[in-house]
């Protein structure tokens, strides 16, 4: 059991420490320590399960270990700026008006076909738009365009926009959520005069029935009910 | 803060419940094995049956330990434990002699186990 208990710590810091090292792009969205977790949690936890020789113990007491860690870091991270930097490492300029940092892009194991495929992803073909891309702790890539490259915005064309809310789901799947219909002011004779206009006699027959702020409905009938 | 102050107790207590359960294996190893060698010592006094009881004796002062070894050890060490037991045993009741190496390797396999649990350097890495 103590072998298990320091063995678990030792295992915990040197991933922490081999992913560190391993660059940001190794992250899929998630902070270091949390997919350290991940990739440790899976992997004990399968153990004891495939050889019944093995006690639950060995695969538990890891566990509840890395989940301690886990908090302890977490917390730490959360108040100490250089716990953060030191454990989740800190946001690096991969693009600066317009210009590839290489050194930055080496240091993070970054190729340019990887950046290529990000910017793509963001819908943005050209470097010379971009005035700063961030490669930030969760190993996300984020890109921040010249002022001129940005889209307009409506309050920029002194424009008045509509603003219909957040839409809520009424009936998900054929089920009628009450509680969103009674956060969005309405009943259930307004759902079944909505339902009758739409021709529909029975809340199973529809899909996704949503409504916002502005009252506006959509409205999917479910694929193969009458 | 209270989920960390209890991660970082919950941290503690296990550790110190590990500690714990080194020194409780030690203990408990150490009373079987002394258990063996008074049967040795009894054996090699020309008192078979009395070796014999006190084996048997410290068989099921192993087997009464079930249901911790069932949690804490491997199950091919508790298997290899009482395997070695039973051919002693037998070894004592049957008519052929009775080596020393029969009365060591079951105590060595005793140590082992506690062996494995002692923190030691080369144990960890």
């Amino acid at each position: 059991m103590g072998i298990v208990y320091l063995r678990t710590l030792i295992i915990y810091v040197a991933l922490i420490f081999a992913m560190r090292l391993m660059g940001k792009r190794q992250l899929g969205e998630i902070e270091l320590s949390e997919l350290v977790i991940t990739v440790l949690i899976s992997d004990i936890a399968a153990h004891p399960l495939q050889d019944i020789g093995i006690p639950l113990m060995n695969g538990i007491l890891p566990i509840v270990i890395l989940l301690c860690c886990e908090l302890i870091i977490s917390g730490v991270i959360v108040k100490s700026n250089l716990a953060k930097e030191l454990i989740c490492g800190k946001p690096c300029f991969i693009i600066v008006n317009g210009v590839i940092d290489q050194k930055e892009m080496r240091k993070n194991r970054l190729t340019p076909d990887e950046l290529a495929e990000e910017l793509r992803g963001q819908s943005v073909l050209d470097i010379s738009m971009i005035k700063y891309a961030i490669l930030e702790t969760d190993g996300r890539l984020n890109i921040v365009l010249f002022p001129s490259e940005r889209p307009v915005t409506a309050g920029q064309m002194s424009i008045a926009a509509d603003d219909s809310g957040y839409p809520v789901v009424i009936i998900n799947n054929g089920q009628v959520v009450r509680k969103n219909l009674q956060i969005c002011g309405k009943d259930e004779r307004w759902l079944q005069k909505e339902l009758s206009a739409r021709k529909v006699s029975d809340p199973k027959e529809v899909f996704l029935m949503s409504v916002n702020n502005a009252g506006q409905i959509y409205f999917a009938k479910a694929e193969g009910k009458k | 803060m209270i989920r960390e102050i209890i991660a970082v107790s919950l941290l503690f207590a296990l550790l110190a419940l590990s500690l714990f359960n080194v020194k409780y294996i030690e203990n408990k190893t150490d009373i079987l094995a002394n258990e063996i060698e008074q049967a040795h010592e009894l054996y090699q006094n020309g008192d078979n049956e009395g070796a014999a009881s006190h084996v048997e004796e410290s068989l099921n002062n192993w087997l009464s330990w079930e249901s911790y070894s069932h949690i804490m050890l491997r199950h091919s060490e508790i298997d290899i434990i009482t395997g070695a037991y039973f051919a002693l045993l037998e070894e004592l009741e049957g008519d052929a002699k009775v080596t020393g190496a029969s009365f060591d390797a079951l105590i060595e396999t005793l140590n082992d186990i506690a062996k494995k649990e002692r923190i030691t350097l080369g144990s960890l890495l």
